[in-house]
Order: C-alpha cells, then structure tokens, then sequence
C-alpha cells in the first residue's frame, strides 16, 4: 500500500527512477488507460449526446408529420432543426476525431482518407437516389417519409458491417447489423411513425454503444 | 522471477510510458514527436534520450520528414517491441501475482 503511494503523480522529472514492480504494474495500466482514452474516436460523452441530438432531430420531425393527410413531410422549421441538429453532431464528431487522431499516422491515416471518400459517396448516392424517387413521380410518402428516416441507416449499417467483415471487428459489425435492423423496422413504421422509430432506435443505440465503451475502458 | 530478470530497457517509468502509450495504437500506425511529448509530459531532451535506447534495442523506429522548421518525426513500435512489452508484462503479472 505504502509503495503505490510511490506513484508519481506529476511528470517524471527523467524518467529513469527505479521503480518497484507493483508500481510498475499500475503505471502500466494507468499508462494505456490514459493513452485509449485520448485515442479514442468514440468517447461514451459523444455517443449521449448523439442519443439527445438524434432523438429531438427525429422527434421533431414525427412530431410535425404526426396527424398529415395525405402525408405531405416534415415542416421546414422541422428539417431545418433536424438538419440543423445532425450538422452539430457532424462537427462535435469531427473535433473529437481531429483531436484524437492528431499526430497519428501510417496505415489508420490511410484507411481514414478511404473512409472518409467512402462516405461522401454513400451521402451523394442517398440524396441522388432520393431525387430520382421523386423524379419517377414517387409518392411524398416515400421520398419525403420512409426513404429519408430509413434509407440512411440502411446504407450506414452496410458500411460498417462492411467494414467490420474486413477488419474482423465485432462492435463494427454489430452496430451495421443494428443500423440495418433500424432501417428495415422504421421503413415498415410507415412515413409517421418511420421518423419516430428511427429517433428512439438511434437513441436506444447509441446509449447501448456508449454503455459498451464505458466497460471496454474499464476492463 | 525476480525484479532483476525485469527487461531493464522497459523497466524504467519513462519508457514504460513510452511503450505503453504506442502499444494502444493499431499495429503499423506512427504518433508524432510532438504528441506523444505531450502525453508523456517529457522534456524533449529526456525524451529523445528514452527514445534512443529503445530504438538502439529496435523496440521502435523514428521516422524524420521534411527539414527546418516543418521537419516532423514520427515514432513507430516494431513487431520485436510490441513483443517485448507482452513478455514484460506476462513477466510483471508473473511477479506480482496480478491476473
């Protein structure tokens, strides 16, 4: 007890002090909690308040749909909040990723930049295909319902189940089954209930997400 | 096991900080300088001193790009150091008992 007291708590002045073997155990453990904890792009903080923001941007959305016939889509006011409320999770996920990832390069720099072209196309391809819904005369139910509040999670899922086939990562392709799931279960809510769904689905996965991180970095 | 038969290249809290912090990134990815001075909390003196025994033992490889004032360098665990820190850790565990 008395040698874990030993810990220094302030910068090594050289680091080259000799060190009993149980304080280097727990300078050990303490070392790579510190450095997981300022790699990771994932902070259980980001996905809660994905869950707040992902819940009131959909939850808007029902809640001015909610009651329309015929079904005519969210209100301006509501998509521009929607919108308005994805746009900050974009930025907040930016900065926690441009913050852990800096200084870091090789083969996770690489694989980023591929990434990051990857969903920029899934994003154009999902607003193009939405154009041609509505060119091919589709009803406002489904290019302003159903394929807007599921279609995304649907091409979201396919991206990270890809991605964790090719990586062999379990929490990747769990969440893209999940995502998936989502898509699939609010496309047949129906155009109301489809942004509700999607809203509670999201919350529900991402507190899920964030509850798994939290017991990743403990144990 | 004793404390002596510790591998006393990584048995120091520098180091130990050193090879700990680059083991958590994926195998093959480098971490600047800059950044890993700034998790570490070393001079840049003493740290490049560290550095240098580890790369003498090929436990990491630094590489420099650029020159002048853009010049950066990055620092890389080799498959032999990442090794090491699992035999120093099973060796630590072994010590102390701990899971």
């Amino acid at each position: 007890m008395d040698q874990e007291k030993k810990l220094p708590t302030t910068p090594l002045a050289n680091g080259n002090e000799e060190i009993d073997p149980r304080i280097a155990a727990q300078l050990l453990r303490e070392s790579t909690s510190q450095a997981k904890r300022q790699f990771d792009v994932w902070p259980p903080y980001l996905l809660f308040i994905g869950a707040v923001i992902f819940l009131l941007a959909f939850g808007t959305a029902w809640w001015s749909v909610r009651g329309q016939h015929p079904y005519t889509g969210p209100s301006g006011g509501a998509l521009a909040t929607m919108y308005g409320g994805i746009l900050v999770w974009i930025i907040a996920v930016s900065m926690v990723l441009k913050r852990a990832n800096s200084g870091v390069g090789g083969r996770s720099a690489q694989q980023r930049k591929a990434y990051r072209s990857g969903w920029i196309t899934v994003i154009v391809a999902y607003s193009a295909f939405q154009g041609a819904l509505y060119h091919a005369g589709a009803s406002h139910a489904i290019v302003y319902g159903v394929y807007p509040a599921s279609v995304p999670w649907l091409f979201a899922g396919t991206v990270f189940v890809t991605i964790g086939a090719i990586r062999e990562e379990l929490p990747a392709l769990t969440l893209g089954i999940v995502l998936i799931a989502l898509g699939l279960g609010s496309a047949f809510a129906g155009p109301v209930a489809a942004w509700l769904v999607t809203g509670i689905g999201l919350a529900v996965a991402f507190v899920s997400f964030a509850a798994v991180r939290i017991v990743q970095r403990r144990s | 096991m004793t404390v002596g038969e510790l591998n006393p290249l990584i048995h120091v809290p520098a180091r130990l900080r050193i090879m700990a912090t680059l083991s958590v990134l994926p195998e093959g990815d480098t971490l600047s300088f800059t950044r890993l001075q700034d998790m570490i909390g070393l001079s840049s003196g003493n740290l490049i001193t560290h550095l240098r025994k580890l790369e003498d033992a090929q436990y990491l490889r630094t590489e420099k790009s650029g020159s002048g004032p853009a010049s950066r360098t990055e620092v890389v665990l080799t498959p032999k150091g990442r090794q090491a820190l699992n035999v120093y850790k099973a060796a630590l565990r072994d010590l102390i008992g701990g899971p």
